[in-house]
Protein backbone atom coordinates (compact mmCIF):
# COMPACT_ATOMS: atom_id res chain seq x y z
CA UNK A 1 0.00 0.00 0.00
CA UNK A 2 1.57 3.04 -1.28
CA UNK A 3 0.16 6.12 1.05
CA UNK A 4 1.48 9.70 -0.20
CA UNK A 5 1.47 12.68 1.81
CA UNK A 6 2.19 15.93 1.26
CA UNK A 7 4.84 17.79 3.39
CA UNK A 8 2.63 19.59 5.49
CA UNK A 9 0.63 15.68 6.53
CA UNK A 10 4.56 14.51 7.57
CA UNK A 11 4.78 18.02 9.36
CA UNK A 12 1.74 17.11 11.71
CA UNK A 13 3.31 13.74 11.93
CA UNK A 14 6.41 14.76 13.00
CA UNK A 15 4.72 17.64 15.42
CA UNK A 16 7.14 20.25 14.24
CA UNK A 17 6.14 23.49 12.87
CA UNK A 18 6.16 23.96 8.67
CA UNK A 19 8.28 26.65 9.44
CA UNK A 20 11.05 24.47 10.80
CA UNK A 21 10.57 21.96 8.29
CA UNK A 22 11.14 24.61 5.64
CA UNK A 23 13.94 26.37 7.58
CA UNK A 24 16.38 23.54 7.52
CA UNK A 25 16.05 22.76 4.38
CA UNK A 26 16.41 26.85 3.34
CA UNK A 27 19.74 26.51 5.31
CA UNK A 28 21.24 23.23 3.47
CA UNK A 29 19.91 24.40 0.05
CA UNK A 30 20.60 28.13 -0.31
CA UNK A 31 24.02 28.00 -0.65
CA UNK A 32 23.59 25.25 -3.69
CA UNK A 33 20.56 26.88 -5.74
CA UNK A 34 22.16 30.41 -5.15
CA UNK A 35 25.31 29.24 -7.03
CA UNK A 36 23.55 26.64 -9.80
CA UNK A 37 21.88 30.20 -10.44
CA UNK A 38 25.17 32.33 -10.26
CA UNK A 39 26.73 30.10 -13.00
CA UNK A 40 23.69 31.14 -15.30
CA UNK A 41 23.53 35.19 -14.66
CA UNK A 42 25.94 37.40 -15.10
CA UNK A 43 26.19 39.30 -11.85
CA UNK A 44 25.40 39.08 -8.32
CA UNK A 45 22.03 40.99 -7.58
CA UNK A 46 20.59 39.00 -10.34
CA UNK A 47 21.87 36.24 -8.71
CA UNK A 48 20.11 37.30 -5.00
CA UNK A 49 16.88 37.99 -6.85
CA UNK A 50 16.22 34.89 -8.90
CA UNK A 51 16.96 33.00 -5.77
CA UNK A 52 15.37 34.92 -3.59
CA UNK A 53 11.95 34.05 -6.23
CA UNK A 54 13.00 30.01 -5.76
CA UNK A 55 12.72 30.10 -2.01
CA UNK A 56 9.89 32.17 -2.29
CA UNK A 57 7.54 30.00 -4.77
CA UNK A 58 8.99 26.76 -2.73
CA UNK A 59 7.76 28.40 0.21
CA UNK A 60 4.56 29.16 -1.42
CA UNK A 61 3.80 25.76 -2.82
CA UNK A 62 6.10 23.80 0.11
CA UNK A 63 2.55 22.67 1.44
CA UNK A 64 1.83 20.10 -1.26
CA UNK A 65 4.92 18.58 -2.11
CA UNK A 66 5.31 15.42 -1.39
CA UNK A 67 8.54 13.87 -0.29
CA UNK A 68 7.91 10.41 -1.90
CA UNK A 69 7.29 11.79 -5.01
CA UNK A 70 10.41 13.25 -5.00
CA UNK A 71 13.79 14.52 -3.03
CA UNK A 72 13.22 17.88 -1.99
CA UNK A 73 16.39 18.66 -4.07
CA UNK A 74 14.97 17.73 -7.27
CA UNK A 75 12.01 19.48 -6.47
CA UNK A 76 13.45 23.02 -5.76
CA UNK A 77 16.11 22.47 -8.60
CA UNK A 78 13.40 22.03 -11.29
CA UNK A 79 12.11 25.33 -9.48
CA UNK A 80 15.50 26.65 -10.50
CA UNK A 81 15.59 25.76 -13.55
CA UNK A 82 11.92 27.07 -14.36
CA UNK A 83 12.55 30.64 -12.84
CA UNK A 84 15.88 30.52 -14.67
CA UNK A 85 13.86 29.76 -18.06
CA UNK A 86 11.10 32.44 -17.12
CA UNK A 87 14.20 34.86 -16.67
CA UNK A 88 15.92 34.36 -20.09
CA UNK A 89 13.18 33.97 -21.64
CA UNK A 90 11.07 37.38 -19.97
CA UNK A 91 13.73 39.72 -19.86
CA UNK A 92 15.07 38.26 -23.36
CA UNK A 93 18.56 37.71 -22.33
CA UNK A 94 21.35 35.43 -23.39
CA UNK A 95 23.62 33.85 -21.57
CA UNK A 96 26.65 35.29 -23.28
CA UNK A 97 29.16 37.26 -20.84
CA UNK A 98 30.53 40.43 -22.24
CA UNK A 99 34.38 40.05 -22.49
CA UNK A 100 34.75 43.34 -20.94
CA UNK A 101 32.83 42.38 -17.60
CA UNK A 102 36.26 39.90 -17.38
CA UNK A 103 38.13 43.02 -16.59
CA UNK A 104 36.82 45.03 -14.75
CA UNK A 105 37.73 44.94 -11.38
CA UNK A 106 39.97 47.29 -10.28
CA UNK A 107 43.77 45.95 -8.85
CA UNK A 108 44.41 49.14 -6.31
CA UNK A 109 41.82 48.10 -3.91
CA UNK A 110 42.28 46.95 -0.45
CA UNK A 111 40.99 43.55 -1.33
CA UNK A 112 43.19 42.35 -3.80
CA UNK A 113 43.15 38.70 -2.87
CA UNK A 114 38.78 38.83 -3.39
CA UNK A 115 39.44 41.12 -6.67
CA UNK A 116 41.29 38.67 -8.24
CA UNK A 117 39.53 35.64 -7.61
CA UNK A 118 36.11 37.75 -8.96
CA UNK A 119 38.21 38.26 -11.58
CA UNK A 120 39.07 34.57 -12.43
CA UNK A 121 35.69 33.80 -11.66
CA UNK A 122 34.38 36.35 -14.02
CA UNK A 123 36.77 35.08 -16.92
CA UNK A 124 35.21 31.39 -16.07
CA UNK A 125 31.79 32.57 -16.52
CA UNK A 126 33.09 33.97 -20.27
CA UNK A 127 34.48 30.83 -20.62
CA UNK A 128 31.30 28.84 -19.72
CA UNK A 129 28.78 31.17 -22.42
CA UNK A 130 30.92 29.69 -25.23
CA UNK A 131 30.27 26.29 -23.88
CA UNK A 132 26.60 24.69 -25.38
CA UNK A 133 23.53 24.98 -22.85
CA UNK A 134 23.38 21.31 -21.93
CA UNK A 135 27.42 21.69 -21.34
CA UNK A 136 26.35 24.83 -18.85
CA UNK A 137 23.61 23.47 -17.63
CA UNK A 138 25.61 20.02 -16.65
CA UNK A 139 28.42 22.33 -15.15
CA UNK A 140 25.89 24.43 -13.45
CA UNK A 141 23.76 21.38 -11.88
CA UNK A 142 27.21 19.71 -10.88
CA UNK A 143 29.18 22.61 -9.26
CA UNK A 144 26.15 24.63 -8.08
CA UNK A 145 23.78 21.91 -6.95
CA UNK A 146 26.73 19.19 -6.52
CA UNK A 147 24.56 16.59 -7.91
CA UNK A 148 26.01 12.96 -8.77
CA UNK A 149 25.34 12.60 -12.75
CA UNK A 150 22.89 9.71 -12.47
CA UNK A 151 21.05 12.94 -11.12
CA UNK A 152 21.63 15.09 -13.32
CA UNK A 153 21.10 12.70 -16.07
CA UNK A 154 17.11 12.25 -14.76
CA UNK A 155 17.04 16.19 -14.64
CA UNK A 156 18.42 16.93 -18.31
CA UNK A 157 16.82 13.18 -19.96
CA UNK A 158 20.26 12.54 -20.81
CA UNK A 159 22.29 8.82 -20.08
CA UNK A 160 24.51 8.96 -17.24
CA UNK A 161 27.19 7.72 -19.37
CA UNK A 162 26.77 10.94 -21.38
CA UNK A 163 26.60 13.40 -18.54
CA UNK A 164 29.99 11.98 -17.71
CA UNK A 165 31.65 12.72 -21.03
CA UNK A 166 29.75 15.76 -21.80
CA UNK A 167 30.96 17.07 -18.41
CA UNK A 168 34.50 15.23 -18.97
CA UNK A 169 34.82 17.22 -22.54
CA UNK A 170 33.35 20.58 -21.20
CA UNK A 171 35.95 20.67 -18.25
CA UNK A 172 38.96 20.17 -20.44
CA UNK A 173 37.25 22.81 -23.00
CA UNK A 174 36.96 24.71 -20.44
CA UNK A 175 40.56 24.65 -18.86
CA UNK A 176 41.87 24.95 -22.32
CA UNK A 177 39.99 28.62 -23.37
CA UNK A 178 40.72 30.10 -19.58
CA UNK A 179 44.72 29.07 -20.13
CA UNK A 180 44.25 30.55 -23.59
CA UNK A 181 42.76 33.89 -22.42
CA UNK A 182 44.70 33.65 -19.04
CA UNK A 183 47.81 33.85 -20.90
CA UNK A 184 46.74 35.62 -24.07
CA UNK B 1 46.94 2.60 -34.96
CA UNK B 2 43.71 2.47 -32.65
CA UNK B 3 40.02 2.19 -34.08
CA UNK B 4 37.64 4.87 -33.15
CA UNK B 5 36.22 2.24 -31.01
CA UNK B 6 39.19 2.03 -28.65
CA UNK B 7 39.34 5.46 -28.54
CA UNK B 8 35.66 6.11 -27.72
CA UNK B 9 36.03 3.21 -24.96
CA UNK B 10 39.25 4.61 -23.44
CA UNK B 11 37.50 8.37 -23.24
CA UNK B 12 34.48 6.92 -21.56
CA UNK B 13 36.70 5.16 -19.02
CA UNK B 14 38.60 8.75 -18.57
CA UNK B 15 34.87 10.69 -18.16
CA UNK B 16 34.17 7.90 -15.20
CA UNK B 17 36.99 8.28 -13.42
CA UNK B 18 36.83 11.91 -13.96
CA UNK B 19 33.37 11.89 -12.75
CA UNK B 20 34.31 9.45 -9.99
CA UNK B 21 36.88 12.01 -8.62
CA UNK B 22 35.04 15.25 -9.14
CA UNK B 23 32.35 14.12 -6.52
CA UNK B 24 35.08 12.92 -4.25
CA UNK B 25 36.30 16.44 -4.68
CA UNK B 26 32.95 17.94 -4.22
CA UNK B 27 32.87 15.76 -1.22
CA UNK B 28 36.23 17.21 0.35
CA UNK B 29 37.77 13.98 -0.08
CA UNK B 30 40.95 13.29 -1.98
CA UNK B 31 41.30 11.58 -5.50
CA UNK B 32 40.72 7.92 -6.05
CA UNK B 33 43.26 7.13 -8.20
CA UNK B 34 45.81 9.19 -8.49
CA UNK B 35 48.72 7.58 -9.80
CA UNK B 36 46.46 5.75 -12.78
CA UNK B 37 45.36 9.42 -14.10
CA UNK B 38 46.71 10.40 -17.71
CA UNK B 39 47.88 13.74 -17.75
CA UNK B 40 44.74 15.22 -19.82
CA UNK B 41 42.18 14.08 -17.21
CA UNK B 42 44.48 14.89 -14.38
CA UNK B 43 45.09 17.90 -15.25
CA UNK B 44 41.09 18.53 -15.81
CA UNK B 45 40.46 17.50 -12.46
CA UNK B 46 43.07 20.04 -11.60
CA UNK B 47 41.35 22.80 -12.96
CA UNK B 48 38.18 21.24 -11.11
CA UNK B 49 39.18 21.45 -8.06
CA UNK B 50 39.96 25.16 -8.90
CA UNK B 51 36.86 25.81 -9.99
CA UNK B 52 35.24 24.37 -6.34
CA UNK B 53 37.97 27.16 -4.90
CA UNK B 54 36.15 29.82 -6.66
CA UNK B 55 32.78 28.92 -6.51
CA UNK B 56 30.49 31.98 -6.24
CA UNK B 57 28.67 31.65 -2.39
CA UNK B 58 26.08 33.62 -1.38
CA UNK B 59 26.47 37.09 1.09
CA UNK B 60 26.08 36.68 4.78
CA UNK B 61 23.91 40.13 4.23
CA UNK B 62 21.65 38.62 1.61
CA UNK B 63 20.80 34.70 3.55
CA UNK B 64 20.20 36.80 6.85
CA UNK B 65 17.70 39.19 4.50
CA UNK B 66 15.78 36.25 2.85
CA UNK B 67 15.77 33.92 5.86
CA UNK B 68 14.01 36.70 8.23
CA UNK B 69 11.43 37.75 4.96
CA UNK B 70 10.76 33.48 4.32
CA UNK B 71 10.09 33.07 8.31
CA UNK B 72 8.08 36.21 8.69
CA UNK B 73 6.01 34.66 5.87
CA UNK B 74 6.06 31.45 7.14
CA UNK B 75 4.55 32.69 10.44
CA UNK B 76 1.99 34.95 8.91
CA UNK B 77 1.02 31.50 6.78
CA UNK B 78 0.91 29.48 10.11
CA UNK B 79 -0.98 32.25 12.33
CA UNK B 80 -3.30 32.26 9.45
CA UNK B 81 -4.10 28.75 9.54
CA UNK B 82 -4.35 28.30 13.73
CA UNK B 83 -6.97 31.52 13.14
CA UNK B 84 -8.85 28.96 10.76
CA UNK B 85 -10.01 30.00 7.06
CA UNK B 86 -12.52 32.32 8.33
CA UNK B 87 -10.75 34.25 10.72
CA UNK B 88 -7.41 34.59 8.58
CA UNK B 89 -8.62 36.98 6.45
CA UNK B 90 -10.06 39.64 8.94
CA UNK B 91 -7.60 41.51 10.55
CA UNK B 92 -6.72 40.58 14.37
CA UNK B 93 -7.81 44.04 15.83
CA UNK B 94 -10.81 43.86 17.99
CA UNK B 95 -12.94 46.74 16.12
CA UNK B 96 -12.82 44.59 13.14
CA UNK B 97 -13.67 41.67 14.32
CA UNK B 98 -16.95 43.17 15.92
CA UNK B 99 -17.30 44.84 12.33
CA UNK B 100 -17.09 42.08 10.49
CA UNK B 101 -19.94 39.88 13.09
CA UNK B 102 -22.25 42.80 12.20
CA UNK B 103 -21.79 42.42 8.99
CA UNK B 104 -22.49 38.92 8.80
CA UNK B 105 -25.60 39.33 10.85
CA UNK B 106 -26.55 41.64 8.13
CA UNK B 107 -25.90 38.87 5.45
CA UNK B 108 -27.62 36.72 7.32
CA UNK B 109 -30.55 38.41 7.81
CA UNK B 110 -30.75 39.34 3.91
CA UNK B 111 -30.56 35.60 3.16
CA UNK B 112 -33.25 34.40 5.38
CA UNK B 113 -35.45 37.31 3.96
CA UNK B 114 -34.96 36.03 0.78
CA UNK B 115 -35.10 32.80 1.13
CA UNK B 116 -38.68 33.00 2.73
CA UNK B 117 -40.23 36.37 1.11
CA UNK B 118 -38.78 35.87 -2.12
CA UNK B 119 -41.84 36.35 -5.03
CA UNK B 120 -41.91 33.40 -7.07
CA UNK B 121 -41.08 33.23 -10.94
CA UNK B 122 -37.21 33.11 -10.51
CA UNK B 123 -34.77 31.21 -12.63
CA UNK B 124 -34.76 27.38 -10.99
CA UNK B 125 -31.91 25.20 -10.72
CA UNK B 126 -29.09 27.85 -9.56
CA UNK B 127 -28.26 27.39 -6.12
CA UNK B 128 -28.59 30.93 -4.17
CA UNK B 129 -26.41 33.66 -4.97
CA UNK B 130 -25.44 32.18 -8.73
CA UNK B 131 -25.90 34.40 -10.80
CA UNK B 132 -27.62 33.17 -14.08
CA UNK B 133 -25.29 34.18 -17.07
CA UNK B 134 -21.55 34.10 -17.11
CA UNK B 135 -19.65 37.31 -16.70
CA UNK B 136 -19.75 39.61 -19.59
CA UNK B 137 -16.21 39.67 -20.05
CA UNK B 138 -15.55 35.99 -21.03
CA UNK B 139 -15.28 35.81 -24.20
CA UNK B 140 -17.51 33.81 -26.60
CA UNK B 141 -15.42 31.09 -27.02
CA UNK B 142 -14.98 30.13 -23.44
CA UNK B 143 -15.48 26.58 -22.37
CA UNK B 144 -16.77 25.87 -18.82
CA UNK B 145 -14.64 22.95 -17.27
CA UNK B 146 -16.39 20.57 -14.94
CA UNK B 147 -15.26 21.78 -12.04
CA UNK B 148 -16.35 20.83 -8.15
CA UNK B 149 -16.36 22.94 -4.72
CA UNK B 150 -16.59 21.07 -1.83
CA UNK B 151 -19.69 22.69 0.21
CA UNK B 152 -19.36 25.42 2.47
CA UNK B 153 -21.78 25.25 6.00
CA UNK B 154 -23.59 28.36 4.09
CA UNK B 155 -24.58 25.93 0.76
CA UNK B 156 -27.95 24.25 0.00
CA UNK B 157 -26.82 20.71 -1.10
CA UNK B 158 -27.94 19.96 -4.29
CA UNK B 159 -28.92 16.44 -5.87
CA UNK B 160 -26.50 17.47 -8.98
CA UNK B 161 -22.65 18.87 -8.11
CA UNK B 162 -22.76 22.29 -9.46
CA UNK B 163 -19.96 24.46 -10.22
CA UNK B 164 -19.13 26.99 -7.58
CA UNK B 165 -15.76 28.13 -9.06
CA UNK B 166 -15.77 28.57 -12.75
CA UNK B 167 -12.80 28.23 -15.31
CA UNK B 168 -12.55 29.45 -18.49
CA UNK B 169 -9.83 29.33 -20.71
CA UNK B 170 -9.49 30.78 -24.35
CA UNK B 171 -7.66 31.41 -27.17
CA UNK B 172 -6.95 34.82 -29.23
CA UNK B 173 -7.63 32.40 -32.68
CA UNK B 174 -7.72 28.93 -33.65
CA UNK B 175 -4.82 28.49 -35.49
CA UNK B 176 -1.30 30.23 -35.83
CA UNK B 177 1.67 30.88 -37.92
CA UNK B 178 4.78 29.69 -36.65
CA UNK B 179 6.46 32.04 -34.10
CA UNK B 180 3.26 34.22 -34.09
CA UNK B 181 2.34 35.65 -30.38
CA UNK B 182 -0.17 33.01 -28.89
CA UNK B 183 -2.32 35.03 -26.43
CA UNK B 184 -4.11 32.90 -23.96
CA UNK B 185 -6.86 34.39 -21.48
CA UNK B 186 -7.75 32.41 -18.09
CA UNK B 187 -10.67 33.57 -15.71
CA UNK B 188 -12.09 32.19 -12.82
CA UNK B 189 -15.39 33.47 -11.46
CA UNK B 190 -16.88 32.80 -8.35
CA UNK B 191 -20.70 31.72 -8.72
CA UNK B 192 -20.95 31.18 -4.40
CA UNK B 193 -23.06 33.15 -1.96
CA UNK B 194 -20.04 34.06 -0.27
CA UNK B 195 -16.42 35.02 -1.38
CA UNK B 196 -14.43 32.51 -2.22
CA UNK B 197 -10.46 32.20 -1.13
CA UNK B 198 -8.06 30.71 -3.86
CA UNK B 199 -4.49 29.83 -2.99
CA UNK B 200 -1.50 30.19 -4.76
CA UNK B 201 -3.50 32.45 -7.06
CA UNK B 202 -3.12 32.27 -10.16
CA UNK B 203 -2.13 28.49 -10.94
CA UNK B 204 0.22 27.13 -13.03
CA UNK B 205 -0.93 27.24 -16.69
CA UNK B 206 0.15 24.65 -19.21
CA UNK B 207 0.35 24.42 -22.52
CA UNK B 208 0.35 20.52 -23.64
CA UNK B 209 1.12 19.02 -26.59
CA UNK B 210 -1.87 17.30 -28.08
CA UNK B 211 0.31 14.50 -30.21
CA UNK B 212 1.88 13.62 -26.65
CA UNK B 213 -0.46 14.59 -24.02
CA UNK B 214 2.75 15.96 -21.83
CA UNK B 215 3.35 19.60 -21.10
CA UNK B 216 5.36 21.65 -23.68
CA UNK B 217 5.52 25.19 -21.33
CA UNK B 218 3.99 25.71 -18.00
CA UNK B 219 3.51 29.28 -17.17
CA UNK B 220 4.38 29.74 -13.18
CA UNK B 221 3.70 33.53 -12.29
CA UNK B 222 3.85 35.39 -8.70
CA UNK B 223 0.92 33.45 -6.85
CA UNK B 224 -0.44 34.66 -3.66
CA UNK B 225 -3.54 34.30 -2.41
CA UNK B 226 -6.64 35.90 -3.78
CA UNK B 227 -10.77 36.32 -2.36
CA UNK B 228 -13.07 36.51 -5.10
CA UNK B 229 -16.36 37.84 -3.89
CA UNK B 230 -19.49 36.43 -5.24
CA UNK B 231 -19.83 36.67 -8.95
CA UNK B 232 -16.75 38.17 -9.36
CA UNK B 233 -14.21 37.25 -12.11
CA UNK B 234 -10.71 37.20 -12.24
CA UNK B 235 -8.72 37.21 -15.48
CA UNK B 236 -5.31 36.10 -16.56
CA UNK B 237 -2.95 36.60 -19.66
CA UNK B 238 -0.53 35.03 -21.22
CA UNK B 239 1.54 35.63 -24.01
CA UNK B 240 3.37 32.42 -25.30
CA UNK B 241 5.93 33.09 -28.03
CA UNK B 242 5.95 29.33 -29.26
CA UNK B 243 9.39 28.19 -27.75
CA UNK B 244 9.11 25.45 -24.93
CA UNK B 245 10.44 25.37 -21.51
CA UNK B 246 14.02 24.59 -22.94
CA UNK B 247 13.61 27.94 -25.08
CA UNK B 248 13.37 25.86 -28.40
CA UNK B 249 10.41 26.59 -31.01
CA UNK B 250 8.06 23.29 -30.54
CA UNK B 251 7.06 21.99 -33.93
CA UNK B 252 3.78 22.36 -36.05
CA UNK B 253 0.57 20.71 -34.41
CA UNK B 254 -2.40 20.58 -31.94
CA UNK B 255 -2.06 22.50 -28.76
CA UNK B 256 -4.40 22.76 -25.53
CA UNK B 257 -4.55 24.55 -22.12
CA UNK B 258 -4.23 23.04 -19.27
CA UNK B 259 -4.55 24.45 -15.20
CA UNK B 260 -3.21 23.48 -12.44
CA UNK B 261 -5.41 21.85 -9.23
CA UNK B 262 -5.99 25.18 -7.44
CA UNK B 263 -6.58 25.49 -3.24
CA UNK B 264 -9.20 26.89 -1.68
CA UNK B 265 -9.74 26.66 2.05
CA UNK B 266 -7.03 24.16 2.21
CA UNK B 267 -8.60 21.66 -0.50
CA UNK B 268 -7.50 20.85 -3.74
CA UNK B 269 -10.10 22.24 -6.50
CA UNK B 270 -9.36 20.51 -9.91
CA UNK B 271 -9.56 22.45 -12.86
CA UNK B 272 -9.86 19.85 -15.81
CA UNK B 273 -11.35 21.68 -18.78
CA UNK B 274 -14.17 19.79 -20.21
CA UNK B 275 -13.56 20.94 -23.16
CA UNK B 276 -10.10 22.44 -23.46
CA UNK B 277 -9.11 25.26 -25.23
CA UNK B 278 -7.57 24.12 -28.59
CA UNK B 279 -5.61 25.70 -30.94
CA UNK B 280 -3.12 24.68 -34.02
CA UNK B 281 0.31 26.22 -34.88
CA UNK B 282 0.94 25.81 -38.77
CA UNK B 283 3.99 24.55 -40.54
CA UNK B 284 5.97 27.16 -41.62
CA UNK B 285 5.04 28.03 -45.50
CA UNK B 286 6.70 30.84 -47.53
CA UNK B 287 5.70 33.93 -45.75
CA UNK B 288 5.13 35.52 -43.21
CA UNK B 289 7.26 33.89 -40.34
CA UNK B 290 10.19 33.14 -42.45
CA UNK B 291 11.25 30.92 -45.69
CA UNK B 292 11.90 27.55 -45.61
CA UNK B 293 15.28 26.01 -47.73
CA UNK B 294 15.17 22.56 -48.84
CA UNK B 295 18.66 20.91 -48.70
CA UNK B 296 18.65 17.36 -49.34
CA UNK B 297 22.40 16.89 -49.19
CA UNK B 298 23.82 13.28 -47.75
CA UNK B 299 26.76 12.29 -45.87
CA UNK B 300 28.19 8.82 -44.96
CA UNK B 301 30.62 8.52 -42.49
CA UNK B 302 30.99 5.42 -40.29
CA UNK B 303 28.41 3.83 -42.13
CA UNK B 304 25.94 6.44 -40.88
CA UNK B 305 24.18 8.69 -43.57
CA UNK B 306 23.22 12.23 -42.18
CA UNK B 307 20.88 13.48 -44.72
CA UNK B 308 20.24 17.69 -44.22
CA UNK B 309 16.69 18.24 -45.31
CA UNK B 310 16.02 21.36 -44.79
CA UNK B 311 17.14 25.15 -42.64
CA UNK B 312 14.00 26.78 -41.46
CA UNK B 313 14.80 30.69 -41.36
CA UNK B 314 13.16 32.64 -38.63
CA UNK B 315 13.19 36.09 -37.57
CA UNK B 316 14.53 34.64 -34.13
CA UNK B 317 16.84 32.08 -35.90
CA UNK B 318 17.72 29.25 -38.06
CA UNK B 319 15.72 25.41 -37.40
CA UNK B 320 18.14 22.71 -39.01
CA UNK B 321 16.51 19.26 -39.61
CA UNK B 322 18.43 16.32 -40.56
CA UNK B 323 17.22 12.61 -40.96
CA UNK B 324 19.86 10.07 -39.99
CA UNK B 325 20.43 6.13 -40.28
CA UNK B 326 20.53 4.24 -37.52
CA UNK B 327 23.71 3.56 -36.22
CA UNK B 328 24.65 0.22 -35.99
CA UNK B 329 23.83 -0.17 -32.47
CA UNK B 330 20.14 1.28 -33.15
CA UNK B 331 17.53 -0.90 -31.45
CA UNK B 332 13.92 0.19 -30.55
CA UNK B 333 12.54 -0.82 -27.60
CA UNK B 334 9.64 -3.21 -28.70
CA UNK B 335 5.97 -2.96 -26.90
CA UNK B 336 6.45 1.41 -25.98
CA UNK B 337 3.27 3.50 -27.84
CA UNK B 338 5.90 5.97 -29.02
CA UNK B 339 8.85 4.82 -30.75
CA UNK B 340 12.16 4.64 -27.80
CA UNK B 341 15.36 3.51 -28.85
CA UNK B 342 17.25 1.86 -25.96
CA UNK B 343 19.62 4.59 -25.74
CA UNK B 344 19.90 8.02 -26.04
CA UNK B 345 21.50 9.30 -29.41
CA UNK B 346 21.95 13.14 -29.33
CA UNK B 347 24.02 14.72 -31.44
CA UNK B 348 26.37 17.40 -31.15
CA UNK B 349 26.78 20.24 -34.05
CA UNK B 350 28.11 23.39 -35.09
CA UNK B 351 27.67 25.62 -37.61
CA UNK B 352 29.44 28.88 -39.44
CA UNK B 353 28.51 31.74 -42.08
CA UNK B 354 30.66 32.84 -45.00
CA UNK B 355 33.61 30.18 -43.64
CA UNK B 356 33.87 32.41 -40.17
CA UNK B 357 34.80 30.79 -37.09
CA UNK B 358 32.26 27.81 -36.50
CA UNK B 359 30.29 28.41 -33.56
CA UNK B 360 28.73 26.02 -31.61
CA UNK B 361 24.90 24.82 -32.68
CA UNK B 362 24.18 22.83 -29.39
CA UNK B 363 22.27 19.31 -29.06
CA UNK B 364 19.65 18.18 -31.48
CA UNK B 365 16.29 17.50 -31.11
CA UNK B 366 15.42 13.84 -31.74
CA UNK B 367 12.19 11.91 -33.45
CA UNK B 368 12.77 8.35 -33.55
CA UNK B 369 11.59 6.28 -36.49
CA UNK B 370 12.07 2.55 -37.55
CA UNK B 371 13.61 3.83 -40.83
CA UNK B 372 16.02 6.22 -38.66
CA UNK B 373 15.91 9.81 -36.54
CA UNK B 374 14.71 12.96 -37.30
CA UNK B 375 17.47 15.55 -35.84
CA UNK B 376 16.02 19.60 -35.07
CA UNK B 377 18.74 21.70 -34.30
CA UNK B 378 17.65 25.40 -32.97
CA UNK B 379 20.63 28.23 -33.46
CA UNK B 380 19.34 31.41 -31.76
CA UNK B 381 20.80 33.84 -34.46
CA UNK B 382 19.08 35.85 -36.74
CA UNK B 383 20.46 35.60 -40.26
CA UNK B 384 22.24 38.61 -41.32
CA UNK B 385 20.65 39.88 -44.92
CA UNK B 386 24.22 39.44 -46.57
CA UNK B 387 24.90 35.61 -45.11
CA UNK B 388 26.12 34.15 -48.94
CA UNK B 389 26.53 30.43 -47.19
CA UNK B 390 26.38 27.80 -43.84
CA UNK B 391 28.49 25.50 -43.28
CA UNK B 392 26.57 23.12 -40.72
CA UNK B 393 28.78 20.11 -38.96
CA UNK B 394 27.67 17.05 -37.23
CA UNK B 395 30.15 16.65 -34.78
CA UNK B 396 28.50 13.21 -33.43
CA UNK B 397 25.53 11.21 -33.30
CA UNK B 398 25.69 9.59 -30.09
CA UNK B 399 28.62 7.67 -29.40
CA UNK B 400 29.22 7.42 -33.34
CA UNK B 401 32.15 10.18 -34.20
CA UNK B 402 31.72 12.02 -37.27
CA UNK B 403 32.30 14.72 -38.66
CA UNK B 404 29.30 14.94 -41.24
CA UNK B 405 29.44 18.64 -43.21
CA UNK B 406 27.51 20.07 -45.43
CA UNK B 407 28.04 23.78 -47.32
CA UNK B 408 24.06 25.47 -48.17
CA UNK B 409 24.08 28.17 -50.11
CA UNK B 410 21.37 30.97 -48.24
CA UNK B 411 20.60 32.37 -52.18
CA UNK B 412 17.87 30.17 -52.94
Amino acid sequence: LLIILTQAQIVEKLGNTLADTFAGLYEQYLPKVYRYISYRVTDTSTAEDLTSAVFEKALTKFKTYQAEKAQFSTWVFTIARNTLIDYFRSAGKTRTVPLEAAFSFQSDTAVQEENERLEDLSLLKTCLARLSQVEQEIISLKFGAEMTNRQIAGTLALTESNVGVILFRAIRKLRDDFKGREHG
Amino acid sequence: MTSRGENMGREYEEAAQFSENLDRLLAGQPYLTDDGLVEDTRTALDFARWMVSVRPAPSPAFQAGLKARLRQKMEEKESASRRGWFWRFIPQEPVWQVAVVMVLMLVVGGALWGTFFRPSGEITGVPPGMTASAPATLPPSTSVPQTTVPPTATQTPSATPWNGLMAFASNSKPVYAPGENVRIEVAFSNHFAQPLVLEDFPPAISLMDASTGLPIYTFVGEQSDKTLAPGETAAVSLDWDQKDNKGRPVPPGKYYVELETIESYGQNIPLNMAQPAVFDILPSASGEAGRLLEVEQSQTVASITVTLKQIEVTPGGLLVTAFITPPPDYVLLPGTPALQPSQNYPAAAGYSLDGAWVKDAGFSTVGYFGTGMEHTWYIPQALPDNAGFLTFIVHSVGEWEGPWQFEVSLDQ
